[in-house]
């Protein structure tokens, strides 16, 4: 029972480390909201060009084997 | 390490996080952080919180990559043409690190009162910013009245609604 | 006339863009998300290359698609933004139908005579809850038509921070496909089969410092239903059998998305990896860089490079001796061992509220361009040239 307790409490604390590790990173200082220009940055997006970025993925997505290219967007299609 | 010490090295580091990952948060009723900053695009010419006491104070943090900003600009200068030049003043400051930006977002979105320029963020972590935009509402006092984080062209009505309120209270002395 | 894609294009469109997850968290956590409000247009034209040189049968001349995309993205309240876009294609072209062994052992490439122009037409609409804060939900449908392909796809993503340089993205969509092969009197072909698709995926996106953030995500696909091509025949010894392949595919890929921002240099740089695996032997790596220059006068110049491979499918070969223990066939190259690489330069110019855009991609794909090599040829692998031009009006 001890041991449980004990094995229990070891995977609590590094839980909570790992989760303060995940909550903005210990080793490295949060970004403060007023520090968020460059990544306001029309060009940081994940997808800055929507409509290209998916007409370049459908296509290559039916010319390929595997589906689902990072922001594809198409619908179905007699693609050949 | 024993299973002790580690439990109480991970609480030790969430206190600290705890503490220094939130910057201090400034309340309302408490007293507005002083401050002194350049103005905008004029080096020589700088403006301190402490001046505007007597006087309702509308204070905005913005910056030109903003995209709410845009839509509260105008809005603010309307806002600020309502109230009686006596008792109210309304402070931007601006938080962009380069002058680029807000030189043409003042451009296009043409305003009459001053920003001032905190491109090190030293005032925005003296009022505890949670997000941008920000606004204060500080009374004749210095106190803080009213804070809002982010903003929506409905704000409007509240902020009016609170400077109005400000602007009629009596002095606390 | 054509091949039917993997997996249902309009599902791979919600679930990628939903992929596209948490769309630009990392700026939204502290300033709220801007939406831009656009009319967009884009016209595309795809332009394969003509079959390599080699034994062959039928026309040479590969796809052509001329496509138009319109789309209408504004804010709708306070809190809501909604997306809706239409897009018309035309294809002409002619496409691999079987291949043969010939007497040397080659392999004789016999292309269908299509030369029927075909159209596509397709709708999109998404609906974004709580767009400009921190926690959005979109909710996305398509519906997608040509004369012998229908697809409808419903999905939903939701994008949620964790703390301050943290968000959570994840969703999941549904797609409903119908076939309806034509010629199939004539050529034989299945009449009128459907494919259900779903998929979901789960990603975190970490704001590393000021100017880089880092996305990784898990996405998983399944469908189920009729997955082979009605316009493909195979080779089995002597005889030519419809292109069959299993009724179920399950997909897992996993993907990493690195931006960096360089200030002094006013640019960005994107990488994008992603790693998908499929229970039909399936294994492919994706690789990707761009870098986004911006210049004097409002001008962006955008080139980038893609590198991709795939392994084969356990149940591909260009030809089958015998039927010997397979239950399943096909000779599609998209299926097969090969790889490609692609260059493309997208330029750029805003000029008030007007946002002019342009670019090329050039698509090159061979079976030894595979990562690990490949026992034979794939014949068939297709190369490509698109080039694009579009016009962008601000609404604010």
């Amino acid at each position: 029972m001890r041991n449980r307790i004990r094995v229990a409490a070891r995977r609590a604390a590094f839980l909570a480390v790992t989760g303060c590790a995940l909550l903005g990173g210990c080793a490295t200082t949060p970004v403060q909201p007023w520090e968020r220009g460059q990544l306001a940055r029309w060009d940081m997006r994940w997808d800055p060009d929507p409509l290209q970025g998916a007409m370049a993925g459908h296509t290559r997505f039916s010319k390929e084997g595997s589906s689902g290219e990072i922001g594809a967007a198409g619908g179905g299609c007699g693609c050949n | 390490m024993t299973m002790r010490k580690a439990m109480l090295h991970a609480i030790g580091i969430l206190l600290v996080l705890a503490t220094t990952a939130f910057a201090r948060a400034v309340d309302v009723g408490s007293p507005a952080p002083a401050f002194e900053l350049p103005v905008f695009a004029q080096k020589d010419k700088r403006m301190t919180l402490a001046e505007q006491r007597g006087k309702v104070v509308l204070l905005d943090f913005w910056a030109s990559w903003c995209g709410p900003c845009r839509q509260s600009f105008p809005l603010y200068e309307k806002l600020r043409s309502e109230m009686p030049a006596a008792d109210f003043t309304l402070l931007a400051i601006d938080l962009d690190e380069m002058t680029d930006g807000p030189a043409a977002f003042l451009y296009e979105h043409p305003v009459h009162y001053v920003s001032l320029a905190d491109p090190e963020g030293d005032v925005a972590k003296a009022y505890g910013l949670r997000g941008m935009p920000s606004s204060f509402v500080i009374d004749r006092d210095g106190i803080v009245r009213a804070k809002h984080m982010g903003f929506k062209p409905q704000d409007i009505d509240e902020l009016r609604k609170e400077i109005l309120e400000s602007i009629g209270a009596k002095n606390a002395q | 006339m054509g091949a039917r894609p993997h997996l249902s294009p309009s599902l791979a469109a919600l679930m990628s863009a939903a992929a596209a997850l948490a769309p630009e968290a990392h700026a939204q956590t502290a300033t709220g998300a801007e939406t831009d409000s656009r009319v967009s247009y884009r016209f595309n034209d795809y332009s394969e290359d003509s079959l390599a040189p080699g034994p062959h049968l039928g026309d040479p001349e590969r796809y052509r698609v001329l496509s138009q995309q319109f789309q209408l993205a504004t804010r709708a309240g306070s809190e809501s933004a909604i997306d809706v876009s239409a897009t018309h294609e035309v294809m002409s072209g002619s496409s691999p139908w079987y291949l043969l062994r010939g007497p040397d052992n080659r392999p004789i490439q016999v292309m269908s005579g299509a030369t029927i122009q075909e159209h596509r037409n397709e709708v999109r609409a998404s609906w974004t809850q709580g767009a400009g804060t921190s926690s959005s939900t979109t909710w996305s449908a398509s519906y997608s038509q040509e004369r012998d392909y229908r697809a409808t796809a419903l999905g939903v993503e939701r994008s949620v921070p964790l703390g301050d340089a943290l968000t959570l993205g994840y969703g999941g969509s549904f797609s409903h496909d119908l076939i309806d092969p034509f010629e199939a009197e004539k050529y034989d072909r299945v009449r009128h089969e459907d494919k259900n698709s779903a998929s979901a995926f789960g990603s975190l996106a970490w704001v590393i410092d000021r100017a880089s953030v880092l996305q990784t995500g898990l996405q998983l696909n399944v469908e189920h239903g009729y997955l082979s091509d009605p316009y493909k025949l195979v080779s089995v010894g002597s005889s030519l059998v419809d292109d069959l392949r299993p009724d179920r595919r399950v997909q897992a890929a996993w993907l990493a998305r690195y931006r960096r921002a360089f200030s002094a240099a006013d640019a960005a740089l994107h990488v994008n990896y992603r790693y998908a695996q499929d229970n039909w032997g399936i294994v492919s790596h994706t690789v990707e860089a761009a870098w986004f220059q911006t210049l004097p006068s409002r001008w962006e110049l955008v080139p980038s490079l893609r590198y991709y491979s795939q392994q084969q499918a356990r149940f591909y070969a260009p030809y089958f001796v015998d039927a010997g223990s397979h239950n399943f066939y096909s000779s599609d190259y998209r299926l097969g061992t090969f790889g490609a690489l692609s260059a493309s330069f997208n330029l750029r110019k805003r000029i008030g509220k007007w946002e002019f855009s342009g670019g090329v991609e050039r698509y090159h794909a061979a079976t030894d361009y595979a990562l690990g090599g490949a026992d034979a040829v794939v014949p068939g692998v297709v190369s490509y040239t698109r080039a694009f031009i579009g016009l962008d009006y601000l609404l604010q």
